[in-house]
């Protein structure tokens, strides 16, 4: 095990980055073991780690990139360690992941994000909405809501993507309207 | 949007699923790597579903936003309803050691509740009282009146929490120690400023480092744990009481006399009666998942999992520690076992149930069985290996004797294994 530094201030530093980078690591992690309960376990496995191997960050380089590598090696480790085992990722998919995540914004940015998608969800179709709340808020299995809905899986990932496309075109424009 | 794009992002969220076999796992994420476009929805997609999961938690609480953070636990589903804030808190044992356990509580309800585009992070304000910082279905018991604990309470003592069966709590103390119960039972009361009573359950401890004549302890009815600063966590019930170490050191005193232990990182101890059960997540016994002391071992789990931690299928348990018999004379062991058994008493085999062996011919020919000569007052070293690859499952472990009738060995009889790994070895 790691000796924590004597030094109480030195967590300050690495904690404080890990809560400004809270929310992209959590998305990227979320890619990397596509559970969003994992991801949240990986996400607070990162938050320790990198407080923990903080010496060994380049502070000249920059923070999301190696946190991002930090949490990649924790989420791996927690699928071994779940027993579960998805196909490796292509290291440029990853790579352009994690540009696309900077690209959305800081925490603050992010949050503001997520004020504008909870207006947005309220303004759904009541079709998708109920959808949305099947999947994210009832953590209904894609198959159970197809079976619920009489639709079939490949229709209902279909309608996802719409959905998740009338949400992201909806927080874009900030008018909170689909 | 083409159709071919709308179909595509339908792949990307069959993606995201996981629902692709990996010749279409390979193509989108070529696909993804390639189309700038895409890649940007996946990023949004991924974004969107880590956010609305946060909303969930908060609709499904239909909490105020004073008090957000505090229930933020409640929300969740049973599997990870202890695992997201026992990480949170072994990050705060992190800092929690050196005095800024506050700072990722006040970051944690920032992630949570903040509205403002700035987050700030600060350091707790102490406080002196000792309070119960999260509760879900949890009571306390107060100059003996009960009532529905909630987030914030300050705990007297003499104070009793006690976990519904999916209940769980988490109490903090001054100093930054932090107390996760566990759902299902779990029970403690507060003795004083330094010590807690775990009067049933499981609990997840963090504690911050503490002074030199400063001790927190823990108290069952079985040992007593007097921690110096570390992170462990602690099983207490009528079959005894165990505790696995992961940061730190703990001093563990069996009630029953045994010698006192220094348990250090990576150990654990265990007094009490009957066995420790060490589970594993393979049926290979390499990737443990958890330890718990069984009384007298007559399982039949069926098509089902021993506990949710683990599946029904491929998974393995070894149970060891000491037998106590009370005569001396021939002992007959008897195990039953599907998928399959080894039972090894003082370092041979006694019995051998291998996969694929028919429980009933094996009943039959006493291939289950094995006879093995005990001296009253002498301990025998006992392992049990069970492993279980589908079907239906089961183990017991059975003895008689001349002057005993065929019987589950009581848990009286058997004294459990330290629990220090690579000790439990046949």
């Amino acid at each position: 095990m790691d000796t924590p530094p004597s030094d109480s201030t030195a967590y300050e530093a690495p904690f404080r980055h890990f809560v400004a980078h809270r929310t992209m690591l959590k998305a990227y992690v979320m890619a990397i073991v596509r559970d969003p309960h994992l991801a949240e376990d990986a996400v607070s496995d990162t938050a320790v780690e990198i407080t923990r191997c903080w010496a060994d960050f380049d502070q000249t380089r920059p923070f999301p990139n190696w946190a991002r590598g930090v949490a990649r090696r924790i989420g791996l480790a927690l699928l071994r360690k779940n027993g579960r085992t998805l196909p490796l990722f292509n290291a440029e998919l990853l790579e352009g992941l994690g540009d696309d995540l900077d690209h959305l914004g800081a925490e603050a940015e992010l949050e503001q994000r997520k004020r504008m998608l909870r207006e947005c969800l309220d303004k759904l179709p009541s079709g998708s909405r109920s959808l949305v709340e099947m999947r994210y808020f009832n953590n209904r299995a894609y198959e159970d809501i197809a079976t619920a809905t009489k639709r079939t899986l490949n229709a209902l990932y279909i309608a996802f993507s719409r959905i998740h496309g009338q949400l992201s075109t909806c927080i874009s424009r900030g008018s909170g309207s689909p | 949007m083409t159709s071919e794009a709308g179909d595509l992002r339908g792949e990307v969220m069959r993606f995201i699923a996981g629902d692709l076999d990996p010749a279409g796992e390979t193509a989108i994420q070529s696909a993804l790597a390639s189309d700038a476009e895409l890649r940007r929805f996946y990023a949004d997609v991924l974004l969107q579903s880590v956010q609305l999961a946060e909303l969930a938690d908060k609709r499904r609480l239909g909490v105020s936003p004073s008090r957000r953070m505090t229930h933020r636990r409640t929300g969740r589903q049973p599997r990870s309803s202890l695992a997201f804030p026992s990480r949170w808190l072994a990050a705060a044992g992190v800092l929690a050691a050196l005095g800024l356990g506050g700072y990722l509580v006040q970051s944690h309800r920032a992630s949570v509740t903040t509205t403002t585009p700035t987050i700030v992070v600060t350091p707790a304000t102490p406080s002196a009282a000792i309070r119960v910082a999260e509760a879900r279905n949890v009571e306390l018991r107060a100059d003996g009146v009960v009532r529905p604990a909630t987030a914030g309470a300050i705990l007297g003592l003499g104070n009793e929490l006690s976990a519904n069966v999916d209940g769980a709590a988490s109490i903090v103390f001054p100093d930054g120690t932090i107390l996760s119960l566990r759902p299902g039972g779990t029970r403690v009361r507060l003795d004083s400023d330094q010590q807690v009573s775990l009067l049933s359950g499981n609990l997840d401890a963090v504690v911050a480092k503490q002074a030199p004549d400063h001790h927190f302890s823990i108290h069952t009815t079985s040992a007593d744990i007097a921690v110096i600063g570390t992170r462990f966590s602690l099983h207490a019930g009528s079959d005894g009481t165990a505790v696995r170490v992961q940061e730190g050191r703990v001093r563990f005193t069996p009630s029953e006399g045994s010698p006192v232990r220094e348990v250090a990182a990576g150990g654990a101890a265990a007094s009490g009666h009957g066995l420790l059960g060490v589970y594993f997540r393979d049926e290979k016994f390499t990737d443990e998942v958890f330890r718990r002391i069984e009384g007298k071992l007559n399982f039949w789990w069926g098509r089902g999992s021993p506990d949710p931690r683990i599946g029904a299928a491929n998974f393995s348990v070894r149970w060891s520690g000491w037998l106590l018999p009370e005569h001396d004379e021939d002992y007959t062991i008897y195990a039953i076992s599907d998928d399959s058994g080894k039972v090894w008493v003082d370092g041979a085999v006694v019995v051998n149930n291998p996969m694929g062996h028919e429980l009933e011919a094996s009943e039959k020919s006493g291939a289950n069985r094995g006879i093995v000569r005990l001296r009253k007052g002498i301990p025998a070293r006992i392992v049990y290996e069970f492993f279980q690859i589908y079907g239906t499952s089961c183990a017991n472990l059975e003895w008689s004797s001349p002057s005993l009738p065929k019987q589950l060995i009581p848990a009286e009889r058997m004294r459990p294994d330290t629990g220090v790994p690579g000790a439990s070895a046949p």
